[in-house]
């Protein structure tokens, strides 16, 4: 990290010597996602970047904090079934760039805080008739802080505090060609995740999956209309772990925890907009987006969604406890999302003396839904005694709503200068779940948990509330949740 | 203290085991493995009557109906073979039952299957299954003991529903509960009559079972395959040879604490304190009984003479108990060696991630019990808070007499508290013991001048102690820490310097307020609420 500010503070250095084109820029960003009874999350930093461009060297470097909290709590009507997961941290970031450009080709390599390292190679025709770039970016992915806390003390296994890691190999190629304003681009990336538990010691979670996905873009870039249309795709094997790791006379590791997920993502895009004589700026957008997850049925021995007899410190208690009493859960299913949000927005230039003021406003309309199915397989074996059994969770539903945003910007004269303050709220309009029959012995009353809406507004089957009826609800929930904040700050000479 | 911890383990096994994608489409969970029982508890009677040749087979495992069977389980033909896996799959729901605390269904269940193993047994008295499963369904079939029920009733009653919240309600419990016989009688002669002869007759089974060495069972829930063998079988003997240890102590020892019938003295205890201020004429009565009773030739706690035998015979016990539980996590730790031989088993020992347990646990664990044989067996070295010395725990089985070997010189005219005087050997007066109850004397700081035991050994208890041990030992008890308990819990707990600890969080480890104190790892807390 020191050596991240020391490259950040020779960028500055470099700028000033006024043989460069200098742009640096200032960023507050708040993401206030959920504030529920129940589920928590938002995400708030602060970064400072500049970016320098020497002939044909280029270099950028950020440094920045940022923190983070996600919180969820199960309650249930009996205390060993209610419990507290949360995990939150303040990460100081930072990330240095460098690029050469050559005739017909141009490297660049950039660093960041994660750790992580990327370096990637370019070919282009003049004018970028055709070009290429080839890249491989590898790093480090970690969340400590995760604590799960169970309401009953007396738990064999009260708390969990456990971290995250696992390092990430990605590479990616795209191609492109740019005709006049015209430009067509494809991509293509793929990678996998490495465990990195090593060092961890006590409850560790790590992944071991891969990924592969397409980028597809075109883009129309005309003295006063733009548009852009794209599509990317992303399959994904991921297979989380969780193991029990104590360092005593030899490393002793059990794995308690196991979820694979099966993930296909779909996301279309169109966004168009139309500058006009006066400097004002239409714009318009359209958003398709499918999401697919599916946990496939895992019958092997020791891979087991959760198997909490395993979670438990090497002790005789726990040696004991397999004999005694023996439970592991098997979750499978499938759970599958979409949402389509079209929207327009307006930017007015107004001149304020010489300074430019550039106020906008957007509003879009959006509907998600999602499907899920989930079965729970429970296990329980001891002595003399072995039984399995089924629980199916089904629901599905939707939301209707609308994201409003405002925000505004001052430019210098010469545009050298900026600043810009911007927000945006989601407003939920209507919300609508249905649970399907759950199938499954009574005495299994505890559902896989799952993203679910807040019960204050859940209707019951067949049932629909307007506006008026939810209103009160739907306001508390207004700055709460799903509320953006950014404020910016920027130069450029 | 360790042998008392391996103890208590082994009564808690005893008791516990009686109760007890490439591509990311979809699949479902696919039945392997169909029941072979179709038939009912009731036709147990007519699959036994079919005649039916042996399989004859002497491998030591032949599959039948997707199962491996033990050729102990073979021998006695397919009818007994079809009969047992109808009764093996009533037994799988009467766990079923009590794992899920639907007690009335496993009391039920219980008796039928207790009933139906008892037939099969009949016919195969050597069936290894048939053995085991009677066993083990006895034990279980203790829920349906009646005298048990009514004494879990009456208890259930005071303790629950009627609340005992002082000393006089507890008067009023066992006042209540002896009407007929004493309630220690009461329990003692449902343990030695209805509990003892069952565990003995589950001892003599399990004994046949482990003893064949290589006898494993298979059992199905349609789908999945589970296999117990001696892992779990010597686990099972060794909890009940810890339970038989258990219930001979406790019906060895005379614990009658009743005055010609009554209970009512035990009332006049309330208020007493220790230390403070002298006791009340009512609180010395109390006292006067007290010291009866646990003095020179008192009654309580000695061994009645007709159980003598089998309370010199309780260590003799625990060494089985101890050793069954070894050999069954040898047993474990041999299996873990042959690679396939744990596909089924309960639990897997093993290096890595596809084992439940490793394997240095389970030789921890297998040393642990060793150290715990060893202290059954003779004198064994105990560290404490510093303080290196021996004990002989086998001694205290040796000894038949209650407290009495245990007692300093004193003499007493067994009516006035005032005259219980504190002596040395020659019967020279040192302290009277009212001088400890009213505060005049500190106990246990100023008992080692005048407080001398006859046998400072304690009957080879602590074969190396002299007096001045004796005292040290008390002292270093004094601020035992009692790690068992969480600060916050502390609430109902009388404030007192033993209760006072600190909980170093980050490593777990609690201390008394001396050791807090004297390592100076935290703030230590001297009131506790």
């Amino acid at each position: 990290m020191r050596n991240l500010t020391k490259i950040f503070s020779a960028a500055l250095l470099v700028a000033n010597t006024g043989f460069a084109l200098n742009s640096g820029l200032v960023q507050c960003d708040g993401l206030f996602l959920l504030d529920w009874k129940n589920t928590k999350a938002s995400i708030k930093g602060c970064s400072a970047s500049d970016s320098l461009q020497a002939g044909d060297w280029a270099l950028g470097a950020s440094v920045g904090k940022t923190r983070y909290h996600l919180g969820y709590r199960r309650d249930s009507d009996r205390k060993n079934y209610s419990w507290n997961l949360k995990t939150g941290e303040t990460l100081t970031t930072g990330h240095t760039s460098l690029s050469r450009d050559f005739k017909f080709f141009g490297i660049d390599a950039n660093v960041s805080a994660l750790p992580a390292i990327g370096v990637s190679s370019r070919f282009h025709l003049p004018d970028s008739l055709l070009y290429a770039k080839a890249s491989i970016n590898a790093g480090l992915l970690e969340l400590s802080g995760i604590r799960w806390h169970s309401d009953w003390e007396e738990d064999y296994v009260p708390t969990i505090d456990a971290t995250y890691q696992s390092t990430i190999l990605a590479k990616i190629f795209s191609a492109g060609t740019r005709l006049l304003s015209h430009r067509l681009q494809g991509e293509f990336f793929y990678g996998e995740t490495t465990p990195d538990i090593e060092n961890q010691w006590g409850y560790a979670f790590s992944d071991s999956s891969d990924f592969w996905g397409t980028d597809f873009r075109y883009l129309y870039d005309g003295t006063s209309n733009k548009v852009q249309l794209s599509y990317a795709y992303l399959y994904s094997d991921i297979r989380l772990f969780g193991l029990m790791r104590e360092n005593s006379d030899e490393v002793s590791e059990k794995r308690f925890a196991y979820l694979p997920l099966g993930l296909d993502a779909n996301l279309f895009q169109a966004n168009v907009q139309h500058k006009f004589q006066d400097g004002d700026r239409f714009t318009a957008r359209a958003v398709y987006g499918t999401l697919e997850i599916n946990i496939p049925w895992e019958s092997r021995r020791f891979y087991e969604t959760l198997a909490p007899n395993r979670a438990l410190k090497s002790s005789t208690l726990k040696t004991l406890s397999f004999s005694v009493f023996q439970r592991s859960f098997r979750v499978y299913g499938d759970i599958d999302g979409k949402v389509f949000d079209a929207g327009l927005g307006y930017q007015w230039n107004l001149n304020v003396g010489r300074w430019h003021l550039l106020p906008k406003a957007t509003l879009d309309g959006f509907y998600a839904s999602y499907t899920a199915k989930l079965n729970m397989r429970k296990e329980k074996t001891g002595f003399f005694h072995i039984k399995h059994s089924t629980s199916t969770w089904q629901q599905e539903g939707y939301v209707v709503g609308a994201l409003a945003g405002l925000g505004t910007e001052l430019q210098s004269p010469s545009k050298a200068f900026f600043v810009s303050f911007g927000m945006e709220q989601i407003i939920p309009l209507h919300f609508h779940t249905e649970k399907g029959p759950d199938k499954g012995p009574a005495e299994e009353p505890e559902p896989p948990d799952i993203p679910n809406t807040d019960e204050d507004i859940t209707t019951e089957k067949g049932k629909s509330s307007s506006l008026a009826e939810k209103w009160d609800s739907f306001s508390s929930l207004v700055f709460r949740n799903g509320f953006a904040l950014q404020i910016q700050a920027g130069f450029r000479f | 203290m360790k042998i008392f911890w391996l103890f208590g383990i082994s009564l808690a096994i005893a008791t516990l085991s009686a109760c007890s994608s490439s591509s990311h489409s979809p699949s479902q969970p696919e039945e392997t493995l169909k029941s072979s029982a179709s038939a009912s508890l009731d036709d147990i009677d007519n699959i036994l009557d079919k005649s039916s040749a042996s399989t004859g087979k002497d491998d030591n495992r032949t599959e039948v109906n997707g199962l491996m069977r033990s050729a102990c389980d073979t021998k006695d033909g397919e009818s007994v073979l079809e009969a047992l896996d109808v009764v093996n799959e009533k037994a799988i729901d009467l766990f079923e039952a009590f794992a899920d605390k639907d007690f009335d269904k496993g009391k039920a269940l219980s008796a039928e299957v207790k009933s139906a193993y008892k037939k099969v047994l009949n016919k195969a008295p050597k069936n290894c299954n048939a053995q085991l499963g009677y066993a083990v369904a006895s034990i279980v079939d203790l829920a349906n003991n009646k005298t048990l029920n009514d004494l879990y009733s009456d208890y259930d009653f005071w303790f629950n529903d009627y609340g005992i919240e002082s000393l006089e309600d507890f008067t009023d419990m066992i006042s209540t509960l002896s009407k007929n016989k004493s309630f220690t009688k009461t329990a003692q002669e449902a343990l030695e009559k209805e509990v003892a002869p069952t565990v003995d007759s589950a001892i003599t089974y399990m004994q046949y079972i482990v003893a064949q060495g290589d006898y494993a069972l298979q059992l199905s829930d349609g789908e999945e395959i589970l296999e117990m063998d001696n892992s779990e079988f010597g686990i099972a003997l060794g909890g009940l040879f810890a339970t038989k240890a258990a219930i001979t102590i406790a019906t060895s020892m005379n614990l009658e604490i009743d005055d010609n019938g009554s209970y009512s003295w035990i009332n006049n205890l309330d208020g007493l304190t220790v230390g403070e201020e002298e006791p009340t004429a009512k609180q010395k009565a109390a006292l006067v009984k007290i010291v009866n009773l646990i003095g020179a030739n008192g009654t309580f706690t000695s061994i009645y003479s007709n159980k003598q035998k089998e309370w010199k015979n309780v260590p003799n016990l625990v060494d089985s108990a101890l050793t069954e539980i070894r050999a069954a996590f040898q047993y474990s730790l041999s299996e873990s060696m042959k690679k396939g031989s744990q596909d089924y088993d309960l639990y897997v020992v093993g290096k890595g991630t596809d084992a439940d347990i490793s394997t240095s646990d389970v030789k921890d664990i297998i040393e642990n019990l060793g150290k715990g044989l060893e202290a059954t067996r003779g004198a064994y070295e105990v560290e404490l808070k510093g303080k290196t010395f021996m004990v002989n725990a086998r001694k205290y089985f040796e000894n038949v007499k209650g407290t009495e070997p245990f007692l300093p010189y004193y003499k007493f005219d067994g009516s006035d508290l005032t005259t219980f005087k504190f002596t040395n050997k020659a019967g020279t007066e040192t302290a009277t013991l009212i001088s400890f109850l009213d505060g005049t004397r500190s106990f246990p700081d100023d008992g080692e001048d005048v407080i001398i035991f006859k046998d400072p050994t304690f009957g080879g208890i602590f074969p190396d102690f002299e007096q001045k041990d004796v005292w040290e030992l008390i002292d270093k008890l004094k601020g035992i820490r009692f790690d068992f308990w969480d600060r916050d819990d502390y609430s109902s707990v009388a404030a007192s310097e033993s209760y006072c600890f600190y909980r170093d969080e980050n490593v777990n480890t609690f201390y008394s307020y001396d050791e807090c104190v004297e390592y100076g790892v935290g703030e230590c807390y001297y009131d506790c609420y």
